[in-house]
């Protein structure tokens, strides 16, 4: 399937990738693109450049969903047959929102949302961000306003880290192995270490001189209440997952050509393959084009023949050479390592290639000049 | 430059995935070991381009010395949980019985957060190691390459994290040293390094105001990388000026390459353009976050080497000679 199609018939599109690649600008243009091919579309972004935000109107959205308004169309002189809206992911809030959502009331939500323990997940931990934005996703997804969500991914510093976040959380949230580990502690609070198994009693002890006896209350009454919640929460984990296996949703792969960022993406092309979910496709960004069809060599070769014939000028010749044969090595290494990393790509997964460019993209003109790399036609009206 | 990073005894080297973090964090080891000092490099996630950088396998959770004076090591949370409990308890026997027990597993597969503390805990340890039968620190300097993703710092804020977690008992006092050590000027620093473009230097300075405002971590260099310097010199500049004057020599010069020379001025073209962009983000980061910054030229091939970056350390030390 090839790139457009994707943004044609999809109902979600997850961008993923290293940090650093350009994923905010990629999911934003194959968003508008799609606006302007009139289906109604969701942008869901983690952490936009700020010029962008401002140009979009996203400034103040925080976790609610928003229109790009006309305006910002007007200054690019076009207007989108569809809709483009946007939000900007608030992790804390999604968290709060889930919690108050599976609560069977007020009093239970409250408990959980003022425990000191809940608090430091959601906001400080590692791993919460990527797991608010796939139920924020789901929950986008379930109300059916939207044709299309594209979905930004968290900056991680793997793109695996997206895909393990649910599982991780549940298993971490497991209210039967907690009740395992707590409730002993619970009720030797009561009764004393009576009751309790002996490897228990070592470890309670252990981690109260280690933590304190306040942590572990923490700690213990928040699965506590928690309890009553977890299977909610699970199914609803479960249900995000198979969302993610849906026909309708397909995983984007951005990459740039530095080594780094590649064999990154060589651990998010098996992962995904393995766990049985569909790669649409691979988007290489900030590709160095070349600037001529010379090779290196040739440029190399002519320098020499142009600073013999214009001797006088023979430091300008040079400098120009050099520099030609700079980007063209650029071309050259980029081009090579993108090669190697497609031979190992299934085959059927379509792949583009947007060139580094020289302007910032920050407004709906400069996302047009992104999509028309992408190869998606875009009307202009 | 008011800051001198090598009178500190750790230097934390972050910034966003691709700016070259690795590259600078080897650099500042190899700038530090060439003063004379005994390094240890430190990196809190395998990283390929470390492995790229001196050639070899970097085993996890081994010190090795990867060239004179200079030691690398790959920290794992769970050999760090493992070395931490062991020392904690004096006997490796007991730690290895309470660390195999499955409830605890349970918690470590799972639980967040943890990596982060220990991993910080573990650059503590380092810290304080003294050289045997003496008072000397084993490692004159520790550089950590550091990773800032999501949350930016979620490694350095562990500390803090985990003492508003952690209200009483043994852990709470350690975990009080090892925030003393990283908000103390006179040992730790905050590098940051970033490319002159908008998103990097953006996110550097919000990265920084954290740093400050949140977590009380002294900041110290910020690294321009990549910057592309201007494609002539005086000489080759006057030698084009007269050039372009030169009609006949114009048209010689567009008959010798293919397509009358459009490769060669596009590639000028776009030389300009990087050389503006470069100076732009520069000129930001000096207005938003300030001085110390140590601009480092875009070097070629892109891959990173030993050469390279001992390339970078020679820039590194001649710009903190020379005041920043």
């Amino acid at each position: 399937m090839q790139l457009s199609d994707l943004v044609a018939e999809k109902h979600i599109l997850v961008c993923c990738g290293s940090g650093g690649v350009g994923k905010t600008t990629i999911s934003a243009s194959l968003a508008l693109s799609a606006a302007m091919a009139g289906r109604k579309v969701l942008v869901c972004t983690i952490d936009p450049a700020k010029r962008l935000a401002d140009s979009l109107g996203l400034k103040e959205l925080g976790n609610e969903e928003a229109r790009i308004p006309d305006e910002a169309f007007d200054k690019a002189g076009v207007k989108p047959k569809g809709e483009l809206w946007g939000m900007m992911l608030d992790s804390k809030r999604t968290f709060d929102d889930l919690i108050e959502r599976i609560s069977p009331n007020e009093e239970t939500s409250r408990k959980i949302l003022e425990n000191g323990f809940y608090q430091n997940i959601t906001t400080a931990l590692a791993g919460s961000q990527e797991f608010s934005a796939m139920e924020k996703l789901y929950e986008l997804a379930a109300s059916g306003k939207y044709d299309l969500i594209v979905l930004d991914t968290p900056p991680s510093r793997h793109a695996l880290d997206f895909l393990d976040a649910p599982n991780k959380m549940t298993a971490f949230l497991d209210a039967k192995v907690i009740q395992w580990v707590l409730k002993p502690y619970l009720t030797a609070g009561k009764m004393g270490f009576k009751f309790v198994n002996r490897t228990a009693k070592a470890m309670f002890s252990i981690l109260e001189k280690a933590t304190g006896k306040e942590t572990l209350a923490d700690i213990a009454d928040f699965f506590l209440v928690f309890e009553g919640l977890y299977d909610g929460f699970k199914a609803r984990a479960a249900r995000v997952r198979e969302l993610m296996e849906e026909d309708g949703t397909a995983f984007l792969l951005v990459t740039s050509p530095q080594s780094g960022s590649l064999s990154e993406a060589d651990f998010f092309v098996e992962r995904i393959e393995q766990d049985g979910m569909a790669l649409g496709g691979v988007i290489f960004n900030r590709v160095h084009t070349p600037p001529t069809d010379l090779t290196s060599r040739e440029a190399a070769a002519l320098g020499e023949k142009a600073a013999s014939s214009l001797k006088k000028y023979q430091p300008a010749v040079e400098a120009l050479v050099a520099n030609l044969r700079l980007f063209i090595l650029l071309a050259e290494a980029d081009k090579r390592a993108i090669d190697s990393f497609l031979t190992r790509l299934q085959k059927g997964v379509g792949s583009v290639r947007v060139p580094y460019l020289l302007h910032d993209v920050h407004d709906i003109a400069t996302l047009l000049d992104v999509a028309s790399y992408l190869k998606l036609r875009v009307l202009r009206v | 430059m008011g800051i001198d990073p090598f009178e500190k005894r750790i230097l934390f080297v972050t910034g966003k995935g691709g700016v070259g973090k690795t590259t600078v964090a080897a650099a500042l080891a190899y700038a530090a070991r060439d003063r004379g000092m005994n390094v240890c490099l430190v990196e809190v996630a395998p990283s390929p381009n470390m492995r790229m950088i001196f050639e070899r396998e970097i085993p996890v959770y081994k010190e090795v010395e990867v060239d004179r004076d200079l030691t690398v090591l790959s920290i794992e949370p769970f050999r760090a949980l493992h070395e931490y409990v062991g020392l904690q308890l004096k006997i490796g026997g007991a730690a290895r019985l309470i660390l195999n027990n499955r409830l605890l597993n349970y918690f470590l597969n799972t639980a967040p957060g943890w990596r982060e503390l220990i991993t910080v805990g573990k650059i503590w340890h380092l810290y304080d190691m003294k050289v045997k039968w003496s008072n000397r620190p084993r490692f004159d300097l520790i550089v950590v390459d550091s990773p800032a993703t999501g949350h930016g710092l979620s490694f350095l804020k562990a500390p803090s994290v985990f003492m508003n977690i952690i209200k009483m008992g043994r852990m709470q006092g350690q975990t009080d040293d090892v925030q003393n050590m990283l908000t103390d000027p006179k040992i730790s620093l905050l590098n940051v390094v970033t490319l002159p473009e908008e998103m990097p230097v953006n996110e550097s300075i919000t990265l920084l105001k954290t740093a400050k405002e949140e977590l009380g971590i002294p900041t110290g260099i910020t690294f321009v990388n990549s910057v592309y310097p201007p494609l002539f010199d005086e000489e080759s500049q006057a030698s084009y000026d007269e050039l372009q004057k030169d009609g006949k020599a114009m048209e010689r010069l567009k008959e010798v390459f293919p397509d009358r020379a459009k490769g060669l001025l596009t590639a000028l073209e776009s030389r300009q353009a990087r050389v503006d962009q470069s100076e732009f983000y520069k000129n930001m980061v000096l207005d938003k976050i300030g001085p110390p910054i140590v601009s480092i030229p875009h070097l070629f091939p892109g891959r990173v080497d030993k050469e390279g970056v001992q390339k970078v350390a020679e820039i590194i030390n001649r710009s903190i000679k020379e005041g920043v």
